[in-house]
């Protein structure tokens, strides 16, 4: 990869603490070292995504791949660690600069109920952020609003109305002509089509794919669903725990997988084909981030844990062309 | 009634009469259940499938009502039952499990008096019979340690665990039927997968007969015996789970099929059913799915009989061709 990725993660760590009590705070101005425990939601992640390029996250819920999207999408800073674009971390850049780049990279939310204002009307919703940034003329706001409709797929009449007169289908392509309302490069879509029947995420994900044709979009997909992600994705990070496990193009990481956790993620999957499954169970539950094991964090649910694993950390390194893994078995 | 169902539902109507209008929420919906079957409710948000479910228990609210129709547990019929007779029935021998388990637990008790008053409600127990019978449960829908779980409140445990928690309440008085309305949609795969194999060991081992609500049809695939596929309150599809999801004969299973990306090539557009806005209110005559249909004929805006080939049962006069 020599081209300059648009959008990279360099050693991306965020660990979210509690507020420090009295004592803590005492202690803290009389030098004692701090102790506060608190949840490492992403500890030291580092990807990159190309230009016009599908990168989808995959884990459990609590494995911290919505934080990694709100990071990389600059909605949370990170504790540690580097978000570039095209390059360039936010202090390389002026402010003027700064204030483009938010803009580039916009993200579309799971809950089309929950992230739009129900008492503002769909108008006023799309219409505003380009207003306010001044991307549009007061003069060509209403075209510019008709026209982004239409590109999501809804008729112009809608602006008038309320998002409770919409279905959830619909809600959605508004939380999608909002992000592209400010003309962004980069999407980050956070479970946008979990919330959705069958029927309408089959809309919404053509919509993506066209959009992504269309404007020649970059897209960072999270979703727990591997059956979508595997549709729509060129490349697939999956997330376990606040590390990627495993990283790779998407036909070579379902056809191929690498990691334990991987392989046991894919055998979870329901099919349409598959008739009376029996399901392969991964022993045990997520532990808590609160107090992740040591070495791998994987190895108490690993089928293939060696003493090795409770200890030692493995690192992500390439075991294929674009293929890279963090297990120690790669090491044999 | 046939001697071997548990569960007959026949004719049932359940609408909801708001000033706007009349809502058929369930409308002419018929099918059985025989003991430690898993009948799977297929259906999109709005479809009538959690509906129908809680017609079943009697839990329908105004201004809801089950106009007509009969809901027979072993030959009984449930609808218009006094509440403490239904009451008796509920949660005894027909049990529900909910989408959302903190809305089925109390947050403020622990698990095991929670338990204990699920028992209390249907007979006389002691406090160790209670226990002894809680823990076993708890075994039966695979959670480990379930002596310490016992002294847990809700919102010390995960998702996952909370869930298999309201299960294991549901199956404590022993209950022919179990309901489950999205039970498992809003948890991981991982999550999903142990649960659904706990539910297949659990109705293959106890002869608990199944009734599994879901919108995902890949879940079903696994899962069921036979399935039922509604539309708009209409049961428009059923039968064995290998002829509705192989040789579908309505249009509407057809285009949900269709839409599962495992059914389409990687990276191509998916097969998509036309949108509308659609409102309960005014829904088409005849076949309610025919302005989003691609192959509707004049006879569509008929009612439309239910129409029968080995035991599949189908609400299309146009049916897809059934691939060879």
């Amino acid at each position: 990869m020599t081209e300059t990725p648009i959008l990279e993660g360099r050693n991306l760590s965020k660990a979210f603490l509690p507020p420090r009590s009295l004592a803590q705070t005492i202690a803290r101005m009389l030098g004692a070292s701090e102790g506060r425990r608190g949840v490492h939601a992403v500890s030291d992640v580092s990807l990159a995504v190309q230009k016009g390029e599908v990168l989808g996250l995959v884990g459990e819920s609590g494995c911290g791949k919505s934080t990694l999207g709100r990071i990389l999408s600059g909605v949370l800073s990170p504790s540690s660690g580097q978000v570039r674009y095209r390059g360039q971390t936010t202090q390389d850049m002026n402010a003027a600069e700064r204030k483009a780049a938010a803009l580039k990279i916009q993200m579309i939310f799971q809950n089309p109920y929950a992230s739009l204002n129900p008492r503002i009307r769909v108008g006023n919703l799309i219409g505003e952020a380009p207003t306010v940034h001044g991307l549009i003329d007061r003069s060509e706001r209403d075209d510019f609003l008709s026209e982004i409709l239409q590109r999501v797929g809804l008729d112009p009449s809608y602006l008038d109305r309320f998002p409770h007169q919409l279905s959830g289908g619909q809600r959605q392509r508004i939380g999608i002509a909002r992000a592209l309302a400010v003309d962004p490069e980069v999407l980050v879509c956070d479970e946008s089509v979990a919330a959705l029947d069958v029927s309408s995420q089959a809309q919404i994900l053509n919509l993506f794919m066209r959009l992504r044709e269309e404007l020649q979009l970059t897209y960072v997909f999270i979703s727990h669903d591997l059956g979508v992600v595997y549709h729509v994705s060129d490349r697939v990070a999956i997330v376990y725990l606040g590390r990627v496990v495993e990283i790779a193009p998407t036909v070579e990481l379902y056809g191929e997988p690498n990691h334990p956790y991987t392989r046991a993620l894919l055998g979870q999957v329901t099919r349409l084909h598959d008739r009376r499954q029996k399901y392969t169970v991964i022993k045990g539950e997520m532990p808590s981030p609160l107090s992740p094991p040591t070495g791998c964090h994987f190895h108490p649910r690993c089928p293939m844990a060696m003493p090795r694993c409770k200890t030692e950390t493995p690192v992500l390194r390439e075991i294929g062309p674009g293929h890279l893994s963090s297990c120690h078995l790669n090491d044999q | 009634m046939r001697a071997e169902n548990i569960l007959e539902v026949d004719g049932l109507q359940t609408w909801f009469h708001t000033r706007k209008g009349v809502i058929k929420a369930v409308d002419s919906v018929s099918f059985s259940l025989r003991p430690g079957e898993i009948l799977g409710l297929v259906g999109e948000s709005g479809s009538g499938k959690s509906i129908t479910g809680l017609s079943i228990l009697g839990l329908i609210d105004p201004p809801g009502r089950i106009v007509s129709g009969e809901v027979r547990y072993k030959g009984r019929n449930l609808v218009g039952l006094p509440e403490p007779e239904i009451r008796a029935i509920r949660g005894r021998n027909i049990a529900m499990i909910f989408q959302d388990p903190m809305m089925t637990l109390n947050p403020v008790l622990r698990i095991d008096t929670q338990m204990r008053w699920a028992l209390a409600a249907h007979e006389q127990v002691d406090k160790n019979a209670a226990r002894a019978r809680s823990l076993e449960v708890l075994r039966l829908v695979g959670i480990a340690a379930p002596e310490e779980r016992l002294g847990s409140y809700p919102h010390e445990l995960s998702g996952g665990m909370r869930q298999r928690i309201a299960i294991a309440i549901a199956m404590l008085n022993k209950p022919d039927i179990l309901i489950a309305d999205e039970a498992t949609t809003a948890l991981d795969v991982t999550i999903q997968a142990q649960i659904l194999s706990e539910m297949q060991n659990l109705c293959a081992a106890t002869g608990t007969a199944l009734i599994w609500i879901t919108h995902d049809l890949s879940v079903v695939a696994g899962l069921a015996d036979r399935v039922c596929v509604m539309y708009a309150g209409r049961i428009v599809e059923q039968g064995l789970v290998d002829d509705v999801l192989d040789r579908p004969m309505h249009h509407y299973t057809e285009g949900l099929i269709g839409s599962v990306p495992s059914m389409n090539a990687r990276g191509k557009p998916l097969k998509q059913i036309a949108e509308i806005t659609r409102s309960l209110f005014d829904l088409p005559s005849g076949c309610a799915f025919r302005n989003r249909c691609p192959k509707v004929i004049a006879g569509c805006s008929e009612p439309i009989p239910v129409l029968e080939r080995n035991g599949h049962q189908f609400r299309c006069i146009n049916p897809p061709v059934p691939a060879p």
